[in-house]
């Protein structure tokens, strides 16, 4: 296991330089000069501008930070890999680089938003096992029944739908035309107390089920498909024989075996979550990463997103190994390693 | 006189099975399908709509893009009404002869960005597959690289490299959808590379490029027919995101993420704004998820669920 | 939420109850077993009878799609109905109907009353859980073990069926078990409870054919031991040539001859049982060449032949054969065969094939010495 531990972690090296490799040349040819997004509209003196390039380290400088001039007199611009090696080192120190925009560390910002984003990751995370699991072996168990039609429907409606118009429909709906009977709790803009914390759970409902929607059917045909796979195996047959009840059968013996791939698939997902979505952020005004992130591509304010794409990676990769590492806990064709199947 | 018995079964057979083609048989599969076929129904419909629409709905609805910069009110907002089926928007245009051209965006962008992964996907994952080695290991970590970023904030950081405007959108798509169909055609390629008739071409002396156009190829379209069609509904959706983000089409375009952006604010009011458009996306990208379960059902071709 | 259904039910077990005058251990009476599909009316049993009673074993023999699994998994009620429906006939298991009998009956009937064990080790036992819980599972519904007794009891098992080391063996899992000793498993948690009856369909057919005659030893000596019935599934007439009391051959959903093994093997009355004689190695001698396949294959079971079933096949058919479906032949004891020609003396002498298979007192050459 722990030698399974090691490899993973060792290929998930050349993917992390590859993925920051790839911002990294994004966000050189990007249209637009820091400079100008930091002064803003204000009128800059050379020093100052140079100051600040060599602030957020884009000319080279002395032990001092003071920019390093060439013969010309000129600030000399730090080469393109030294900016990757100085970005690399950083991480290692925690350190993500400064925003162009409001002057503070990309660290202190994401750290600010990230928990929003947690939240609701983890309520999405509960939606979507729930109603996924449980929609899945109720269309499995009643195969061809009302219930299953309803289910398949509604399944790929979900999967057909815009996330953020589905959002949208639930305001609508919780918020506009049940407004009476919701109070108007549902509505949103969300609104905040004084501690800039959200009022109530039920704000979380609507923007965690908009969130989980398409992962929910997934889940959901996932479990059908995989529970009506196991029924059909021998084993299943053996502990019919048995005299084991049809309820006995699919408790005992069926869901084990069929949930092991759907709790992948939800483990996955939950990592996908954690990255932030933007839109179901950007249409609930949610303020977690997704937000953040989408708000600093449209001010170019690259280093919150190169901090805030290599936090998602890093945090992707994580959950990917924990959950590879859980299916071999739940399978123990795999924990215990098939080699000695002979004797 | 067993022997008399065995021939009169054997023609009786052949005439009751003829003999029948992959495809024909499966279009017989497909036809057999109703949710299917309802998928092609509207799927054509929408095409038809959107290629003709020059010919008749600027003229019955008016333009898609004027504006009426007075936003009078007796013009803007109207609810829908027989003189406007769909309602006006805010700038008093016609909602229903924007969801119309808004279908040629969709499409061009679904058909287009479908054609580029396609092509950079089949590309990729034959170079994977058949030369395997140094040259899978490649693609296959490039694949893990782009599918390690989250999809749509990897579309979003494209696009403000790039800059807005529909080109860029369908390439920008095109280009980050290629992994899954490369990974989808090289699973196919291994497998059917084990085949005897593909070693019996190599044996008889056929190049690379034959073998892979001549064997392969058709023994993997099935699959990839499937993929690309479910990748079209996929591809019209992450459109209608970065236009509704803002990163897509750029306005007066009517684009059906654009109209769903511009209803937003009208949603407690006037929602018929944000429903339409939205309802335009969901049945389409539906008719495409039904026509691509149709085909694979039809093709029996085998995928995972997700 | 896994206790579920593993309360031991407060019913007398039904081996317990005599069988009453009259009847036998176990009785099939004209079973028919249809499936209705999109394609039509698939006849996969159509009109099987037999009995069997305690210690004896019963062969059933046939080819793939003749009706043999069918008929067995009918008896255990395991077809799934629909598509699966009784259309006549009825079992009756210690004078008492199983086609009658209530799921919740059925329950406590299978896996300890009658038990089965199925073709192939490798995917008939759950791969998540030890061998020691699945064996444990049946006794603790059908006796109301505790996890204690049931996992000291699967330790005893394991040992009776001849795996090493039980008391390890007992919490590994089916993938750490090869073929042969999965099958042992097999044998074990059918016989936990020790039933009246056990079914192996196609027992030894996915083994080595080294492993093949141990699992058929050990059945057979667990039921000396034991004193139950065993009904023997297979294709291969050879594989219950030696432990079968009597054999049914199956064609086309229904029995074509059935008999004492020394009978079918001996005096064989319909054609198709011949056929089969010839295709067992070293059987036959009057022939050049040793082994003889029959020819074609099985009817559709939607669409079967207007006259006997086997006559498409049959190299002795006539018009006859073709139009009318065949009467039963039966002799005193009781040994019938389904064939226009089975009363014609010397057309069976004629044409069943001679076997040097050794009758029972006879003196006993080595084996394999002809060729």
């Amino acid at each position: 296991m722990a030698k399974y531990i090691v490899r993973r972690v060792l290929q998930f090296i050349p993917v992390f330089l590859g993925v920051t490799i790839i911002m990294f040349l994004l966000q050189n040819v990007v249209p637009g000069d820091p400079i100008k997004l930091i002064a803003g509209d204000k009128a800059m003196s050379p020093e100052a501008e140079l100051a600040i390039k060599a602030d957020h380290g884009l000319v080279v400088t002395d032990e001092n930070g003071k920019p390093q001039l060439d013969e010309n007199g000129e600030p000399i611009p730090t080469p393109l890999i030294q900016q990757y090696f100085n970005y690399l080192n950083g991480l290692l120190h925690g350190d993500l680089g400064t925003s162009y925009k409001r002057n503070l560390p990309v660290t202190e910002i994401l750290l600010q938003k990230y928990p929003y984003t947690v939240r609701l990751a983890l309520v999405g995370i509960v939606i979507e096992a729930i109603i996924g699991i449980g929609a899945g072996m109720i269309s499995a168990i009643k195969r061809y029944s009302f219930w299953d039609t309803l289910v398949t429907l509604s399944t790929s409606i979900l999967v057909a739908m815009p996330a953020f118009w589905l959002g949208m429909l639930l305001q609508l709906f919780f918020g506009v035309l049940c407004k009476n009977w919701t109070n108007g709790a549902f509505y949103l803009p969300i609104s905040f107390n004084a501690n800039g914390e959200f009022q109530d759970w039920v704000y979380y409902i609507l923007p965690a089920f908009t969130l989980a929607s398409v992962s929910t059917a997934y889940t959901s045909r996932i479990m059908r498909s995989q529970l009506l796979e196991v029924m059909n195996q021998d084993y299943i047959r053996t502990a019919r024989a048995k005299g084991l009840s049809r309820k006995a059968v699919i408790w005992r013996h069926a869901l084990k075996n069929a949930l092991i791939p759907v709790v992948t698939y939800i483990g996955i997902d939950f990592g996908v979550m954690l990255s932030g979505a933007i839109l179901t952020e950007t249409v609930f005004n949610w303020p977690g990463i997704g937000n953040e992130i989408y708000l600093a591509i449209q001010q170019r304010d690259w280093p919150i997103v190169m901090g805030g794409v290599t936090i998602i990676v890093i945090v992707v990769m994580v959950i990917n190994l924990l959950v590879d590492i859980s299916y071999a806990f739940l399978d123990p064709r795999i924990r215990l390693g098939a080699s000695n199947s002979k004797n | 006189m067993s022997k008399a018995t065995d021939k009169q079964e054997a023609s009786q057979s052949a005439a009751a099975a003829p003999a029948r083609t992959l495809w024909g048989d499966a279009f017989q599969r497909l036809k057999r399908n109703k949710l299917a076929v309802l998928g092609v129904i509207w799927i054509l419909f929408i095409v038809i709509v959107a290629l003709t629409a020059d010919l008749w709905a600027p003229q019955m609805l008016g333009s898609p893009t004027e504006m009426d910069t007075t936003q009078a009110a007796t013009t803007s907002k109207l609810p829908p009404s027989p003189e406007h089926p769909f309602g006006t928007d805010a700038l008093g245009r016609d909602v229903l002869v924007r969801v119309i051209y808004g279908a040629r965006v969709s499409l061009t962008v679904g058909l287009l960005a479908t054609a580029i992964s396609t092509m950079i996907g089949l590309i990729m994952g034959a170079l994977a597959a058949y030369y395997g080695g140094i040259w899978d290991t490649i693609v296959m970590r490039m694949a893990d690289i782009f599918l390690a970023f989250p999809y749509t904030l990897f579309v979003v950081v494209m696009l403000a490299v790039m800059g807005q405007g529909i080109q860029n959108v369908f390439i920008a798509i095109g280009i980050l959808g290629w992994p899954s169909i490369a990974r989808v055609f090289r699973s196919t390629i291994l497998s059917v590379k084990e085949n005897d008739y593909v070693d019996a071409a190599r044996a008889l002396g056929a190049s690379d490029v034959r073998i892979i156009t001549r064997h392969i190829f058709p023994n993997s379209v099935a699959s990839i027919v499937v993929y690309a069609t479910m990748n079209i509904g996929g591809a019209i959706l992450t459109e209608a995101a970065l236009s509704f983000l803002g990163m897509g089409v750029t306005p007066p375009n009517p684009s059906w993420g654009i109209m769903i952006q511009d209803g937003q604010q009208y949603l407690a009011t006037q929602p018929w704004l944000m429903l339409m458009p939205g309802l335009a996306i969901l049945t389409t990208v539906l008719a495409f998820t039904l026509l691509g379960d149709g085909l694979r059902d039809a093709l029996d071709v085998k995928m995972k669920d997700a | 939420m896994f206790g579920l259904g593993l309360k031991k039910r407060n019913k007398t077990d039904l081996r317990d109850t005599p069988i009453p005058e009259g009847h036998h251990l176990l009785e099939v009476n004209d079973l028919k077993m249809y499936f209705h599909t999109q394609d039509g009316v698939v006849k996969a049993v159509n009109g099987v009878s037999y009995t069997l009673d305690r210690g004896e074993t019963l062969g059933v023999v046939g080819e793939s799609g003749s009706g043999k699994s069918v008929t067995s998994l009918t008896i255990m009620g395991l077809i799934d109905m629909p598509p699966g429906k009784v259309e006549g006939g009825d079992v009756l298991y210690r004078g008492k109907s199983l086609i009658n009998m209530s799921e919740a009956e059925l329950e406590s009937v299978r896996g300890n009353d009658i038990a089965m064990i199925f073709q192939d080790p490798m995917t008939s036992l759950n791969p998540v859980y030890t061998i020691g819980r699945q064996l444990s599972e049946g006794m603790r519904l059908h006796k109301g073990l505790s996890k204690k007794e049931a996992l000291d009891r699967s330790v005893e098992l394991l040992r009776m069926v001849g795996i090493p080391n039980a008391e390890q063996r007992v919490k590994e899992y089916p993938h750490e078990f090869s073929g042969g000793m999965r099958q042992r498993v097999m044998i074990a948690m059918a016989l936990a409870c020790e039933p009246d009856i056990l079914i192996a369909d196609e027992p030894t057919t996915a083994l080595d054919v080294t492993i093949q005659a141990q699992i058929i030893e050990l059945m057979q000596e667990l039921q000396h031991k034991n004193g139950n019935a065993i009904i023997m599934i297979t294709h291969d007439l050879g594989v219950v040539a030696d432990i079968a009391d009597k054999i049914m051959v199956m064609y086309a959903g229904s029995p074509v001859e059935f008999g004492s093994a020394l009978e079918i093997f001996y005096e064989p009355m319909h054609p198709y049982t011949w056929g089969l004689n010839r295709s067992i190695p070293k059987q036959v001698q009057d022939e050049k060449k040793p082994l003889t396949p029959i020819k074609g294959n099985p009817p559709s079971l939607v669409d079967l032949p207007d006259g006997c079933p086997f006559s498409p096949r049959c190299p002795y058919a006539t018009d006859l054969c073709r139009t009318q479906k065949p009467p039963t032949h039966v002799t005193k004891t009781g040994h019938y065969s389904k064939c226009h020609y089975s009363n014609d003396e010397q057309f069976v002498q004629a044409n069943a094939p001679k076997t040097n298979r050794v009758k029972p007192g006879d003196i006993v050459p080595e084996r394999g010495v002809d060729a």
